[in-house]
């Protein structure tokens, strides 16, 4: 200890310069070759980024948009997606189909498909997974969108057994009947989101049965689906990897050898990852990366259309959420057009309303829209006032809860200072980890949550619908028994343009009692590499993945 | 220097004073630290550092002006306030958070190295038990448990004091963050004071005051205490640094300080994601914390030096 004192300093100067070397060398390292993506395209597998670890791949307990991505590698419904265009469809498990005049009876005619065991594919297994979802014990959070089936919503409430259920009817083991309480001329767009996709029901029965919700059916290993590939492995925060399903009957359609699925959440590390040559498709650019990528990359940065909303929830089972002023105040004090240029960067459209604006469909919230932000602001004040906290004075503290994933944190931290600044209030921010995230609101345990609503298919109702009382993805605690009788009267409703009329009246309902505040309508910003053949730009964002190809050497432009 | 130096009789520690002086790298470190810390607590109580927290949407990632000396981040805030608040909280908590292991490491220690056999042992395994586990693991788990009390003991501060929430909150959110530190910071400097203990406790003048009657409480006070003082102050010199670290990692995964707060971690983090477009927002809290973690290492090695009374170096 004694003579050697001098050069373990320098010892400590010389590790420090070590480590700064290492730090430079691997700085370097992210800008050499593509190698790995290349490699990867030369073994024909696409490596794509999945924003977060998936929750489940049992498409009866997913919820998030990350699930669904690779749900739909691996199931397949009875129609599936067009890769160029999310309107058009395709024969999927159903060659054929007919409905009757008023839409509410459609028949499936099933292929000869089998699932990856070498069992057949049939109608039994499509009502036994609708059965499963609506089953009033297995709390599916999805189980709404299969409540258009007629006595559906009897069966999930409890007050039927599934025998009388006349909405699902399978004459033979190649026939499939739906009947539907109301009329569903649209119900094929629909049919592409995963609640409607069968269960291998053979397989199900032997992991623990229809109503396990830990089943271990869905494990690597354990995997059996009729969708174009199969689970291969599932490493948590590694990647999880799908190759194809030699039993899918378009199997040599299939345009690739297999897909990894990266779960990263930091869009930063993402961009960095892809720029490394980690990545074919990345899942987002932050918005403060997006004029660096457009100099660095103009041709692979894709900026797409994407039907989708992020808003706030706001539990309304708590004080003081529960007091509509103060959720108005709320909403009012956000500067959305600021908060789009600045923080977004332009990627959105600042929302007044809840679902994104289509041709024939607006429910923008005009009373507030066509205002001066001033004049919002002073409502807000007013408002707050009113509900018993002059600036701010008395305000209890509120949690604002947001995933880990940058753009939130951000706008969290805006929001925040305006929330201080016009209202005089302060809420602490809670950035959660995805799973806790989902899991605290779904149950309920939380003031405000970041949230996003990303469209299942093609029309408003896949929006509005989520405000129904009770609904399993409402998460506000918030229900109208006014908003319900409007989105039943839309359900009942054959002309398009009255269902919508109807559609429009219950959101505006619901935006009048704002138990969300609607923040901006989303574009989807990521990178695309160009090795990358038959990927095109999709409203819903449901790539059929297997219609993606890879070249081995980049193309000419 | 001889014929100085042997005029009058000085002891150990103002040997170690004068060795400490000579050592340039530590004065000069000590400089930097005081200066530092002097920036960090008391600069921002000038009217002419801006609010931290407050953004300005209209001015983002700006670069230096009058105005905003280190420019504004991505949210328009002005980098050198929050630089400057970062500081205070790295500080504070490198600094509480050392102060709780220092407490408990010395205490621990202390009564494992005297009381000796089998309480020792029990004591020491105990140490190896906690040693075997991750610490960060550790330190997340604990602070992630008593997030909740403390937050209520914010409410009820905010409610009863009335004093108002964003000037408390900061503050007392920091509280499980050293206190996991802390609590789980103590191991070696329990591991380093039992080891000096026993040696102390067999020599001739710890003997001499047991023989006297002196109580074990005085004993370990009066006579033990103070020759560990060296070891101790090194030691706690060169542990700032790595609590500091252990903090910004977990701001760094974002487990510590909440947001708009920050820390040194939060700002190394928020930067290190935006490198490419604003390498500043990395650069400056970065070289900052690089700088205080370098000054305090200097000075715990100058400490050691000095504290040393084997050295013959004059």
């Amino acid at each position: 200890m004694s003579s050697c004192t001098r050069p373990v300093s320098r010892v400590r100067i010389s590790l420090l310069l070590c480590c700064c070397g290492v730090v430079l060398a691997l700085l370097q390292g992210c800008g050499d070759g593509r190698s790995s993506a290349s490699a990867a395209a030369q073994a024909g597998v696409l490596l794509i980024g999945n924003n977060s670890e998936p929750q489940s791949l049992d498409p009866h307990k997913a919820t998030a948009v990350a699930d669904g991505k690779i749900i739909s590698a691996l199931l397949e419904g009875l129609v599936r997606p067009d890769p160029r265009d999310s309107s058009t469809l395709h024969p999927g498990m159903a060659s054929s189909w007919e409905r009757n005049a008023d839409a509410t009876e459609w028949i499936f005619h099933l292929r000869a498909a089998k699932w990856s065991d070498g069992t057949p594919v049939t109608s039994a297994d499509f009502a036994y997974a609708y059965r499963r979802l609506l089953h009033p014990q297995f709390g599916g959070r999805y189980a709404e969108m299969l409540c258009s089936l007629k006595d559906a919503r009897a069966y999930h409430a409890g007050e039927m057994d599934w025998e009388h259920v006349r909405g699902v009817e399978t004459p033979d083991a190649r026939t499939l009947v739906l009947r539907f309480e109301t009329p569903m001329p649209n119900l094929l767009s629909r049919l592409l989101h995963y609640t409607w996709y069968p269960l291998p029901q053979h397989h199900v029965e032997a992991h623990g049965g229809m109503l396990d919700r830990r089943s271990e059916w869905t494990k690597p290993g354990n995997w059996v689906g009729n969708g174009a590939y199969v689970l291969q492995a599932w490493r948590i925060n590694d990647f999880l990897s799908v190759v194809p399903n030699p039993q899918y009957w378009r199997a040599e359609a299939v345009r690739n050898r297999g897909i990894r699925f990266l779960p990263i959440v930091n869009g930063y590390t993402e961009t960095r990852m892809y720029f490394g040559g980690k990545l074919h498709i990345s899942n987002n650019v932050p918005p403060e990366m997006m004029d660096y990528v457009q100099r660095r990359a103009p041709r692979e940065f894709c900026r797409d259309a994407y039907y989708s909303t992020i808003f706030y929830r706001l539990n309304t089972a708590r004080h003081p959420l529960n007091d509509v002023r103060v959720r108005r105040a709320l909403s009012l004090a956000i500067d959305r057009r600021l908060l789009v240029q600045r923080v977004v960067r332009g990627a959105g459209v600042p929302a007044f309303g809840f679902t994104p604006p289509t041709a024939d469909y607006d429910a923008t919230y005009r009373a507030d829209a066509d205002r001066e932000q001033g004049e919002r602001e002073q409502e807000a004040r007013d408002l707050l006032a009113a509900a018993g906290y002059p600036d701010g004075k008395g305000f209890p503290s509120l949690e604002l809860m947001t995933t880990s994933r940058d753009v939130q944190r951000v706008t969290a931290e805006s929001i925040q200072a305006m929330w201080q600044k016009t209202l005089g209030i302060h809420v602490e921010i809670r950035a959660c980890e995805w799973t806790a995230y989902k899991t605290a609101q779904q149950s309920g345990e939380y003031d405000i949550s970041s949230s996003t609503w990303s469209g299942d298919f093609a029309d408003p109702s896949t929006f509005v619908e989520l405000w129904r009382t009770g609904a399993g993805n409402n998460c506000t605690a918030w229900g109208s028994e006014e908003c319900d009788a409007e989105l039943d009267a839309a359900q009942r409703c054959v002309r398009q343009d009255e269902r919508l009329d109807h559609l429009a009246a219950a959101e505006r309902i619901m935006l009048r009692q704002s138990p969300i505040i609607p923040l901006y309508w989303s574009e989807r910003a990521y990178m695309k590499s160009p090795l990358v053949d038959g990927w095109f730009p999709l409203l819903l964002d449901n790539h059929p993945l297997d219609a993606v190809g890879l070249n081995e050497e980049e193309g000419q432009p | 220097m001889n014929e100085i130096t042997t005029i009058a009789g000085r002891s150990l520690w103002q040997d170690a004073m004068q060795r400490l002086l000579r050592n340039r790298a530590a004065m000069v470190s000590l400089l930097f630290l005081v200066l530092m810390a002097a920036a960090c607590f008391l600069l921002p109580l000038f009217p002419f550092i801006p609010n931290p927290n407050l953004t300005d949407l209209d001015h983002i990632t700006a670069g230096s002006s009058a105005e905003h000396w280190l420019g504004t981040d991505h949210l328009g805030r002005d980098m050198f306030a929050r630089v400057l608040y970062g500081g205070r909280i790295s500080l504070l908590v490198g600094i509480a958070a050392t102060g709780v292991a220092l407490v408990l490491g010395l205490v621990y220690g202390l009564i494992s190295g005297y009381v000796g056999g089998r309480t020792d042992a029990v004591m020491m395994r105990l140490v190896d038990v906690l040693f075997a586990l991750p610490f960060i693991v550790l330190v997340i788990v604990f602070s992630l448990s008593i997030e909740e009390p403390c937050r209520q003991i914010t409410d009820r501060v905010v409610s009863v004091t009335g004093w108002k929430r964003e000037a408390v909150a900061p503050l007392l959110s920091l509280v499980p963050l050293f206190l996991a530190i802390g609590a789980l910071g103590w191991l070696t400097l329990a591991r380093i004071v039992r080891t000096q203990t026993l040696a102390i406790r067999e020599q001739e003048y710890v003997q001499a005051a047991r023989s006297l009657g002196l109580g074990h409480f005085s004993i370990l006070f009066r006579h033990i205490a103070p020759n560990l003082l060296g070891t101790v102050i090194v030691y706690t010199t060169l542990a700032v640094p790595g609590i500091m670290l252990t903090e910004s990692t977990l701001s760094f995964i974002g487990l510590g300080v909440k947001a708009p707060n920050s820390s040194w971690g939060t700002l190394i983090k928020e930067g290190a994601d935006r490198m490419e477009v604003a390498p500043e927002l990395l650069v400056y809290p970065a070289l900052f914390f690089c700088l205080t973690l370098l000054a305090l290492n200097f000075l715990g090695d100058g400490l050691r030096d000095a504290l040393d009374p084997k050295d013959t170096r004059k």
